[in-house]
């Protein structure tokens, strides 16, 4: 990952993970889980350790954000597992558009019913049609993110070097 | 080849330390997860932090808000954002108004609030919740919250100017009740969940035999000092009762009386501890 690609991600995941939660508290539904976008988007472009690396990262931000999660690191734990598995299909090259929101789609299944186990083991219902409704929607923001991420890192690589 | 040397090692030092500083930072991260499940001290140190370096960000972005309307007025959308924000602002008075009506504040000290985050979307549901007052507005943990329907959950840590509320219906709230007009024993939430609830029905558990009835009122019993539940707090009512099936105590379904997944509005109770011994009486026949 480019030195532009560090900074890009790192700072879109402090706004999708604020975004995250805050919109949650207005009641919409279903909110598409930005920082598994950008990890994912990380993950496809520099591989399974920047994958895990950066849903290291991204998870920590989701489990110290107010109010955080019930047991502290999980999140981090979930998304840096994801990114790790995301990344390992990384293909070399310019990947299309349809593997990658395939990829995140099914990263975002894995995520959901880990979730599910984890709820499940502490003796709370799960609600699977809002999980789907959110895989739905972050496969959407991916088509729409990954594209623009991938863009605004070249384009500041490019200025970089002119 | 003494260059080509010298390159191949200083390309491989930053490598391999980078490589270190993920494993420790996975390590420390798993760390952290079984002393947090273990009770030990460093996670909620963790979440102050947290709430202090973060929570502020998030109140900045809460809803409406008259400074957030100033800041629209210049937009192309600035009638429609005003309608919104002026349905919002309506909502959140009527929802207020409801709260300090509503008869579990009558007579309590009530902090108001606003919901400004809820964690994680998982398929759960919503367990925790963060609000947009804190230590600096005297809220501290274990107080009870409230909305004008009733329970809402407990504040479970305090940052300066936020608290994360854990919800009725997470994992980690469990709630000693009265069921009915005769007032039985019961428990709600956490370990007493009946088989089969659906999502965002909650668990309860008679402590001993009893009669469950569908209908059936369920308000708090109250802790000591009002800490982390007030008395007389309405829970829910009860939705369905579960064939006893050789258990010792009846369980059952309750519907919750607060709808979690519209909430904008919410109180803190701050009850004060008792702080005058009672006084004695002396029996006798009427």
């Amino acid at each position: 990952m480019t030195p532009a690609g560090v900074v890009l991600r790192g700072v879109l995941l402090l706004v999708g993970g604020v975004l995250g939660v805050t919109l949650a508290a207005r009641h919409l539904a279903p909110l598409p889980d930005l920082v598994l976008v950008i990890v994912a988007s990380a993950a496809l472009a520099s591989g399974p350790r920047a994958g895990f690396t950066t849903g290291l990262l991204g998870g920590w931000l989701l489990d110290l954000l107010p109010p955080g999660s019930a047991v502290l690191g999980t999140q981090a734990v979930l998304y840096a597992v994801c990114g790790l598995l995301v990344g390992l299909a990384a293909r070399p090259g310019k990947a299309p558009l349809v593997w990658i929101v395939t990829v995140i789609a099914v990263a975002c299944c894995g995520l959901e019913a880990g979730r599910a186990l984890l709820a499940l083991a502490q003796g709370v219902p799960v609600d699977a049609a809002s999980s789907l409704g959110r895989v739905a929607a972050t496969a959407t923001a991916a088509l729409v993110i990954v594209p623009l991420v991938d863009w605004a890192e070249q384009w500041s690589e490019r200025r970089r070097f002119a | 080849m003494r260059l080509r040397g010298e390159t191949v090692t200083r390309g491989d030092a930053p490598d391999r330390r980078r490589r270190r500083l993920v494993v420790l930072a996975a390590l420390a991260t798993l760390l952290l997860v079984v002393v947090d499940i273990v009770g030990g001290p460093g996670p909620g140190l963790l979440r102050r932090g947290g709430a202090t370096v973060l929570g502020p960000l998030e109140r900045a972005l809460a809803p409406s808000g008259p400074e957030a309307e100033g800041a629209l007025r210049q937009d192309r959308d600035r009638l429609a954002s005003d309608l919104r924000e002026a349905r919002l602002s309506t909502q959140d008075a009527a929802a207020l108004a409801e709260l300090l009506g509503s008869p579990s504040t009558v007579g309590a000290t009530v902090v108001p609030a606003r919901v400004v985050a809820v964690a994680a979307p998982g398929p759960q549901g919503l367990v925790r919740l963060t609000i947009d007052v804190g230590s600096r507005d005297g809220v501290s943990a274990d107080r009870t919250v409230v909305s004008g329907e009733g329970l809402v959950g407990r504040v479970a840590s305090v940052g300066p100017w936020t608290s994360d509320v854990l919800v009725l219906g997470g994992p980690e709230v469990t709630v000693g009740v009265r069921v009915g007009s005769a007032g039985a024993l019961a428990t709600v939430g956490g370990a007493a969940s009946a088989t089969g609830r659906q999502p965002g029905e909650l668990g309860l558990t008679l402590v001993q035999s009893g009669t469950l009835r569908v209908g059936d009122e369920v308000r708090t019993l109250g802790s000591v000092d009002g800490r982390p539940f007030v008395a007389g707090v309405l829970v829910g009512t009860v939705s369905a009762v579960e064939p006893q099936r050789g258990r010792l105590a009846p369980t059952g379904t309750v519907k919750p009386a607060v709808d979690v997944g519209t909430l904008s509005v919410v109180g803190v109770l701050l009850t004060a501890p008792r702080s005058t011994p009672r006084p004695s009486v002396t029996g006798g026949a009427s």
